[in-house]
C-alpha cells in the first residue's frame, strides 16, 4: 500500500487552499500523491473510530475493523480492557483474523500456526524447541498493538500516535454536541449491526457533506419531497431548517449542522421524522425518556439535535436516522462506508425495531436518501479529476455570517453556509503541512 | 424460514403449479427490468415483507459442522421493508429526481433453479430460486448481484401474490454506491 511520493508536492500543499479556505484545489479529491501523504499526516495522527463497546461486551469478543486502509482487530481481553491490534501476523503478515466478528480465546495464524492471546501476546509457536534457543524471547513477537485506545460514550477510538492528545481533548466541544444523540440516557446506546458498501469517491467528499452541507438536500433528495406532495410535515421540516438550523465549526476540523428548537418545542421537525415518531411505540417512548434526557443534557442542549456532523477526519453521525458511520479510505477515488445503527440500550424492542427499519428505509445503499448521495459523491470525484478541470479550484464561499453564539460552542451560522467545510479543509491542510 | 425438506411428500407439486410459479417469476422479472414499478406493486400482498440481509464472514469451528447461511446473517439488512415502504421506494423511482436511477440503469434479471414446495398455509407455496441481477449504469459501470430468493407466494383469485421475500445476496461488502433496484 505504501509508495513513494514526488517530493515537489510539499511545495504545493500551502497553495491547495486559499488563505481563508474559500478556494480548495480539486486535487484534494483524486490526487494519489496527496492521498499517500494523508495516510501518514492525517490518518496516522488522528483518533479514528473503530467500533462500539456494545459490539464486544464479553472477554474474547472481537470485531474486525479498519484504521485508514489497514485492517485492525478490536478485542476485549480477559481483564475487560478493549485492545486494538493490527490484523497482521508479526511473523509474515498474514491476517490473524479472517471473520467479521466473534468470540475466541486465541487468534490463530493459518500460515505457520502462530497463535496469540486476547491481549495480543504470542501464546503458541509450533516447533519452538527445534527452531529457537531455549531462552528465546517471545515478548516482542506479539500482535502489533495500536498504542492508544480510548472510548467516548462507548465509541472506541484508536490512534497510532503514542504522543497524541487525549481523546477528550481531541474531541473538545464536539462532545457537547455528540452527547445530544449518544448520552441521552444513563444506559447509553447499543449498536444493532453494520452495513458496508463501497463508493467511488474520495473520503473527504462524504466528510464535507456531513459537516454541514444542507444546501444539497433540496436538489439531491428532491424525490423524497416529491413522493409526499403537500404533506404539511414536510413543509414544517423545510421551514424549520431555515429557522432553527445552525451550522457550527469547531476547533480540530469538527463540525456539523444542528437544530436548535424553541424551548417549548419537543416535536420532531426533520424531513420525514414524523414517519418514525408515528411508528408503534416510538412517540410514547421518546416522550417517556424526555425528562431523563433533559436532566442529563441541561437547559440549552435539551433543545439541540444533530442533523449531520463530522468528527475529523472520517466519523459522521446522523441524529434523526440513528446512525454513525466511517468513510474508510480505500484509494484516492474510493471509500468504504461502514454504517452502524444505534439505539438507546434500554429502549423497548419494538422501538429498536422501528428505528432500525427507519434507518434501512432511508439510508445505506438501499436507502431512499443515500443512494442519491452516492451518485453525487461519485460524480464529484470523477468531475474533479480531469486534467483541465483540476486546474480550477472549488468555491466554498457560501455563508459569511459565522461567529460566536451566546449559547452554542463554536463558530455558528445559519445553514446555507460553507464555513464548516472551510474549517474542515483548513484543519486538513494544517496537518498536511506538518512532516 | 425453514430449510427445504427432501421428503417426497413436501415436494408433491403438480406440473401446472410448477409452471404457473415459473411464469409468475419470469413475468415479475420482466416487469422490473422494464421499470413497470406500479404493475410490480400489484404483485405484492398487502402483508408483504421483504428482507435483504447483510452477510458476515464467519469461520467454522474445527470439528463442528460447516458454517450455514443462517450463521452469516448479522441482524442488519440492506432492505427491511413492508408493502408501504416498498411503495414509497417504487414511487420514488418514478419521480424523475431519483438521480441514482435517472438516467435509469439497464437491468436484466435471470431467475433459475426454481424449486416449489408446499407452504405453511394451505394457500401458500414456498419457492426457492436463484437470481442473477446484471446491471449496466452510466457509460460503462457494470454490477452483478447474485443470490438466492426465498419466496412465499399466496394463491388468490387474481393469481399469485408475493407474501414474503428474503434475498440472500452472495456478497460481504456491497461494491456499489447504490443497490436501489429490487431483487
Amino acid at each position: 500500500m505504501g509508495r513513494s511520493v514526488d517530493p515537489s508536492i510539499e511545495e504545493e500543499i500551502p497553495g491547495l487552499l486559499s488563505e481563508d479556505g474559500t478556494w480548495v484545489s480539486r486535487r484534494l479529491f483524486f490526487d494519489a500523491d496527496l492521498y499517500e501523504i494523508e495516510k501518514h499526516r492525517v490518518f496516522a495522527r488522528s483518533w479514528l473510530m473503530v467500533g462500539h463497546e456494545s459490539q464486544i461486551p464479553n472477554p474474547g469478543d472481537f470485531f474486525l475493523s479498519s484504521m485508514g486502509e489497514e485492517s485492525v482487530l478490536v478485542v476485549r481481553d480477559n481483564e475487560g480492557k478493549v485492545r486494538v491490534h493490527l490484523n497482521s501476523c508479526p511473523h509474515r503478515g498474514m491476517p490473524v483474523c479472517r471473520e467479521d466478528r466473534g468470540n475466541t480465546r486465541t487468534f490463530y495464524c493459518v500460515y505457520h500456526g502462530w497463535s496469540f492471546g486476547r491481549d495480543g501476546a504470542l501464546a503458541g509457536l509450533p516447533n519452538q524447541r527445534a527452531s529457537y534457543p531455549k531462552d528465546f524471547d517471545k515478548s516482542n513477537l506479539g500482535l502489533i498493538a495500536v498504542p492508544r485506545v480510548e472510548t467516548y460514550c462507548g465509541l472506541i477510538f484508536a490512534n497510532h500516535d503514542a504522543g497524541a492528545v487525549s481523546l477528550d481533548d481531541y474531541l473538545g466541544d464536539a462532545r457537547w454536541y455528540l452527547d445530544t444523540s449518544l448520552n441521552r440516557r444513563a444506559g447509553g446506546i447499543e449498536v444493532l449491526g453494520v452495513q458496508k458498501w463501497r463508493i467511488g469517491t474520495n473520503w473527504k467528499v462524504p466528510a464535507e457533506n456531513m459537516v454541514g452541507d444542507v444546501a444539497h438536500a433540496s436538489a439531491s433528495h428532491a424525490s423524497i419531497f416529491q413522493i409526499a406532495p403537500g404533506d404539511p410535515t414536510f413543509d414544517l421540516a423545510l421551514k424549520s431548517v431555515l429557522e432553527y438550523g445552525r451550522n457550527v465549526a469547531l476547533p480540530g476540523g469538527h463540525g456539523g449542522t444542528y437544530r436548535v428548537y424553541p424551548k417549548d418545542d419537543t416535536e420532531g421537525r426533520m424531513p420525514g421524522e414524523h414517519v418514525i415518531r408515528e411508528a408503534p411505540g416510538v412517540g410514547e417512548y421518546l416522550a417517556s425518556v424526555q425528562a431523563e434526557a433533559e436532566e442529563r443534557l441541561g437547559e440549552v442542549r435539551k433543545h439541540v439535535k444533530i442533523a449531520t456532523c463530522t468528527t475529523f477526519p472520517n466519523l459522521f453521525l446522523l441524529g434523526s436516522n440513528f446512525t454513525f458511520r466511517v468513510a474508510h479510505p480505500r484509494g484516492p477515488m474510493k471509500s468504504e462506508l461502514w454504517s452502524w445503527v444505534f439505539v438507546d440500550r434500554e429502549a423497548p424492542q419494538e422501538v429498536k425495531d422501528a428505528m432500525r427499519k427507519f434507518y434501512t428505509m432511508t439510508f445505506g445503499p438501499g436507502g431512499m436518501f443515500e443512494q442519491d448521495d452516492g451518485e453525487n459523491w461519485e460524480g464529484v470525484t470523477y468531475g474533479a479529476s480531469g486534467i483541465e478541470a483540476s486546474a480550477h479550484p472549488f468555491h466554498y464561499g457560501a455563508g459569511l455570517d459565522a461567529g460566536p453564539h451566546p449559547e452554542l460552542p463554536g463558530r455558528v451560522s445559519t445553514v446555507y453556509s460553507e464555513h464548516t467545510q472551510r474549517n474542515l479543509y483548513l484543519r486538513w491542510q494544517e496537518l498536511m503541512l506538518q512532516p | 424460514m425453514s430449510q427445504a425438506s427432501n421428503s417426497a411428500e413436501s415436494t408433491l407439486i403438480s406440473l401446472e403449479e410448477q409452471r404457473a410459479v415459473e411464469q409468475f417469476l419470469y413475468r415479475e422479472a420482466r416487469m422490473l427490468d422494464d421499470r413497470q414499478y406500479t404493475e410490480w406493486l400489484g404483485l405484492l400482498a398487502d402483508d408483504c415483507t421483504y428482507l435483504v440481509p447483510t452477510r458476515e464472514n464467519v469461520q467454522a469451528v474445527r470439528g463442528k459442522p460447516p458454517v450455514t447461511t443462517e450463521d452469516e446473517l448479522a441482524g442488519l439488512a440492506y432492505y427491511e421493508d413492508d408493502k408501504l415502504t416498498l411503495m414509497a421506494k417504487a414511487l420514488r423511482l418514478g419521480t424523475g429526481t431519483s438521480w441514482s436511477e435517472n438516467p435509469p440503469s439497464r437491468t436484466r434479471r435471470l431467475v433459475s433453479n426454481i424449486e416449489v414446495l408446499r407452504g405453511e398455509a394451505p394457500d401458500e407455496l414456498l419457492v426457492y430460486s436463484n437470481l442473477v441481477l446484471h446491471r449496466s449504469r452510466r457509460t460503462d459501470e457494470v454490477s452483478q448481484f447474485v443470490g438466492q430468493r426465498r419466496d412465499v407466494l399466496r394463491q388468490t383469485e387474481k393469481g399469485f401474490l408475493l407474501v414474503k421475500r428474503v434475498v440472500l445476496l452472495d456478497m460481504n461488502i456491497c461494491d456499489s454506491s447504490h443497490m436501489g433496484n429490487f431483487f
